[in-house]
């Protein structure tokens, strides 16, 4: 009895863990089917409309055979936080093109992990891959290398001419605003100065200065304007900005984003590419907040450590000196409590609409594929009190960032891309499905992939495309911002191929990284910390950037690749 | 020609086979210890004098990584600032849960009492459960729960007690003493269940009261195992994270940093780059830092055996 009792155990146990090895999820394969397995990053980005893309390029090819006893083809997504430590296990795991990764393409090729797929960027869009022939029915002829974005284009070139990845979304961080509460309670800014008193008062022109463009239309266009409507805010009983205090290094990134905007695209990516000239270092900041320039200085790998005076830094953290300044503007408890996610501030932020116990809050420092995380909390909201809260309905938007001094005003936005998001094919690929491959890769940049994204998604890749009125009048709030974003902004990126980003990439782009700052003989990470508990100032943390990053301790944490 | 006999071929055969059963016993062990010990730390005390390009070729540097981490010493003030850390965290933690963990073992000892084995089980959960459950569960205590309540009494300006800057390193202190206090409990009761019985009715008899009986003939039983626990604090002293990683992940700001967390975070960062280039520092930063602990731990595991107490 008791042996038959000890079988019975060993046997459950046994069918358990053999249980847990199997694959959780997903379609079953379909043996008559070729498979191709397609690995996408499991993060806020989603992956909806590589769903939808998928089965159009199924029914494509389900008439052809591409291998022995087989017609059609099977895309199988897997989703995994791919990054660098890929480079370790690419080889043994299942997935053939991987999308949207955290994962360094470069550093990849020089591994000789994944595929050279210069074939794919020199041929044109209605070239079919696999049946080696112009496709009759597409009638985009561009050339693939075409559609995407020049920077993004020479990052993914080697030295010997050919191509090894493809770009995925672009990232960026910024300031989320909630459209009906401007809408409702008058907070954009109206033509003639001061705020509108009603939906149909003409607005002001916005940061960028030019009416035509209405995305920013009503938007505070100076770093003035925008704390003038923080007292706006206030004023109604409200909480102008709130961010998730687990996550002070989105705060760091808005203050990048800031300083992006500032120093402008080429003086930002001298931060990356470590080649050219810095026209906007700091020597000296006067008792009126004035700032002065330093002669333009040449910038290479060696002295790197120079670019952390860059002006722009300067009046990111003078912004945030001004916001920390008035606790009415955010609520320190939350913005700094380890029990509050970023997720929980999506939440918050999202039900503070209806909550009696929280004030309505009409701001949210975010990244850009923050509406895909809330994406439940609109669900349940939307069950709980109708459609106006749903995902579709809610209008929320991102903020284009103020500017510095009435100076910038009527400059175009500047955002900054992050250096995340590498796709590539692995060389392991069996040779029959290499075409194939090409081919879906070149699917998921034709127009109509790049509309299904921007749609199910609300993300857009580096790549040119553009909307009818119709089209985008049809995409839900998000996705018009994004839209708007790519249209009317200019882009600097984080992607870079040079020695430094090569060897040291996280160490120059992510945030925590960047901000850190010597005050006084401390070293602080944040300066929303170094603000709200040590109420250091904006000058002094300016100061201790370059303090902290000094010639000496550049040297020894990156000569390697000098 | 020498004919062995059948008897001492038999006992012959029998030695091979339990030759072969003994190094196919530990064939598997030993060639784990071989891989992922020897190998490792040979490994690493190697990697300590290399340095890495670009494009991850390596070549022998010698004594500059160590030479450019004294410049580091001189130049960040994270090294100062940890060092200060893990210096508190030990000075502060380790006596404190030792001194806690011997009052509550003596304490149930003596007592004797049944539901005291229920009161073990309960103190000996924050062991058990993971690691990061329990930290997100005490975080909401801390920076959720207790500020919401105070804030009923004494305003809004109340913060957790993780966010507040002048209570974060001793919650964290706290959170860790709470953490191995279930453990040093186990450990310590179980050395004084072991203590003779005779040897505490003799004491009895002879008149020690509760703590002279402490003092006199339990912690002398059991000195043993304090000093091994000690020990193996001291031992760990500069790579004890303080359980920061279940709190901030890598994102601490440094003025709660240890050693430990610093050594790990740096580690944790340096792998997920992908790129080699940071890895021959920390091999020489964790080279260095033995070094230091070494000679330290056997000089106070000899102080300890000299001059501690004796069982006779």
């Amino acid at each position: 009895m008791k042996g038959k009792f000890h079988l019975l155990v060993s046997g459950a146990l046994l069918a358990l863990s053999l249980t847990s090895c199997m694959p959780s999820s997903g379609p079953s394969v379909n043996a008559d089917k070729t498979q191709l397995y397609v690995g996408v990053y499991e993060g806020g980005l989603e992956s909806g409309s590589y769903y939808k893309i998928a089965q159009e390029f199924e029914a494509k090819y389900a008439e052809t055979s591409f291998e022995e006893g087989k017609m059609g083809v099977q895309v199988m997504f897997s989703e995994g936080r791919y990054s660098d430590p890929l480079s370790e296990t690419i080889h043994g795991v299942s997935e053939e093109i991987f999308l949207d990764t955290a994962a360094s393409a470069l550093k990849f090729h020089s591994k000789d992990l994944i595929l050279d797929v210069s074939d794919l960027y020199e041929s044109p869009m209605n070239y079919d891959f696999v049946k080696k022939e112009t496709d009759p029915a597409n009638p985009d002829s561009t050339l693939f290398k075409d559609k995407i974005r020049a920077d993004r284009l020479d990052y993914f070139q080697e030295d010997d001419g050919k191509y090894y990845g493809v770009p995925g979304y672009s990232q960026f961080f910024g300031i989320v605003y909630d459209i009906d509460m401007f809408n409702q309670y008058n907070l954009f800014f109206a033509k003639n100065g001061g705020f509108v008193t009603s939906s149909s008062d003409e607005r002001s022109p916005g940061p960028d200065g030019d009416p035509s463009t209405t995305y920013d239309n009503g938007l505070p266009a100076t770093y003035d304007d925008f704390f003038a409507l923080c007292d706006k805010i206030v004023s109604l009983e409200m909480t102008p900005i709130m961010w998730g205090g687990t996550v002070q290094e989105y705060v760091n990134s808005l203050l990048s984003a800031l300083a992006c905007d500032f120093d402008g695209k080429e003086q930002t990516e001298l931060n990356y590419n470590f080649s050219g000239t810095a026209n906007t270092l700091v020597s000296e900041v006067k008792a009126d907040g004035t700032v002065v320039y330093k002669d333009p200085t040449a910038i290479t790998a060696s002295n790197g450590y120079e670019l952390y005076s860059q002006a722009g830094r300067y009046h990111a953290l003078s912004f945030l000196e001004r916001l920390i300044a008035n606790k009415k503007y955010y609520n320190a408890s939350d913005c700094t409590s380890l029990g509050l996610t970023n997720l929980d501030a999506q939440e918050q932020f999202l039900y503070s609409k209806y909550s009696s116990s929280r004030k309505r809050t009409a701001m949210l420092i975010e990244g850009s594929w923050w509406n895909k995380e809330a994406a439940g909390v609109f669900s349940a909201m939307a069950a709980e009190y109708g459609e106006q809260d749903s995902q579709s309905s809610r209008n929320i938007g991102l903020l284009p960032l103020p500017k510095a001094t009435a100076e910038k005003v009527g400059e175009k936005f500047t955002v900054l891309e992050r250096a995340v998001g590498d796709g590539f094919i692995k060389s392991s690929i069996p040779s029959f499905k290499i075409n194939l491959a090409k081919s879906f890769l070149q699917y998921l940049y034709q127009d109509s992939s790049s509309k299904t994204c921007l749609d199910l998604d609300s993300q857009t890749r580096p790549v040119e495309f553009a909307l009818s009125d119709t089209e985008y009048d049809a995409l839900v709030p998000w996705s018009k911002t994004m839209y708007d974003l790519k249209k009317n902004t200019i882009v600097a990126t984080s992607f870079s191929d040079s020695k430094m980003m090569r060897t040291y990439s996280s160490d120059l782009w992510y945030a925590p990284n960047l901000w850190n700052s010597t005050v006084s003989g401390a070293t602080y990470t944040y300066p929303t910390y170094a603000m709200i508990n040590n109420g250091v100032k904006a000058l002094p943390y300016f100061e201790g950037l370059s303090t902290y990053m000094n010639k000496v301790v550049w040297s020894s944490k990156f000569s390697a690749a000098f | 020609m020498a004919v062995i006999a059948p008897g001492r071929k038999r006992k012959f055969n029998k030695r091979k086979k339990d030759f072969l059963f003994v190094c196919g016993l530990i064939a598997l062990p030993l060639l784990q210890f071989l891989i992922f010990y020897i190998a490792v730390n040979v490994n690493s005390i190697l990697l300590a004098f290399k340095s890495y390009d670009a494009e991850g070729n390596a070549s022998f540097v010698g004594f500059e990584n160590f030479a450019q981490l004294f410049e580091d010493f001189r130049n960040m003030t994270v090294f100062a600032t940890a060092a200060k850390n893990s210096l508190i965290v030990f000075l502060i933690g380790c006596p404190l849960s030792l001194v806690l963990a011997l009052a509550f073992s003596y304490f149930i000892y003596d007592k004797k009492s049944k539901v005291i084995d229920f009161f073990k089980v309960i103190l000996f959960l924050p062991s058990i459960i993971p690691a990061i459950a329990l930290a997100t569960m005490f975080i909401q205590m801390a920076d959720s729960a207790i500020p919401s309540f105070l804030r009923q009494f004494f305003g809004d300006d109340i913060r957790g007690l993780l966010q507040n800057p002048d209570t974060t390193l001793g919650t964290i202190i706290f959170y860790n003493v709470w953490c191995s206090f279930g453990v040093n409990v186990l450990m310590i009761s179980n050395a004084m269940s072991a203590v003779s019985p005779s040897l505490l009715e003799a004491s009895v008899l002879d008149g020690c009261g509760f703590f002279r009986k402490f003092a006199h003939v339990v912690f002398p039983e059991i000195f043993g195992t304090v000093k091994t626990l000690f020990i193996t604090s001291l031992g760990g002293f500069f790579i004890n994270n303080a359980s920061i990683v279940s709190f901030y992940g890598t994102n601490a700001e440094e003025r709660i940093q240890t050693i430990g967390y610093y050594l790990y975070k740096e580690t944790i960062l340096a792998s997920n780059s992908g790129s080699m280039a940071k890895m021959p520092k920390l091999a020489a930063l964790g080279i260095l830092l033995t070094a230091i602990t070494v000679p330290v731990v056997f000089l106070v595991r000899y102080l300890l055996g000299r001059y501690g107490p004796r069982k006779d």
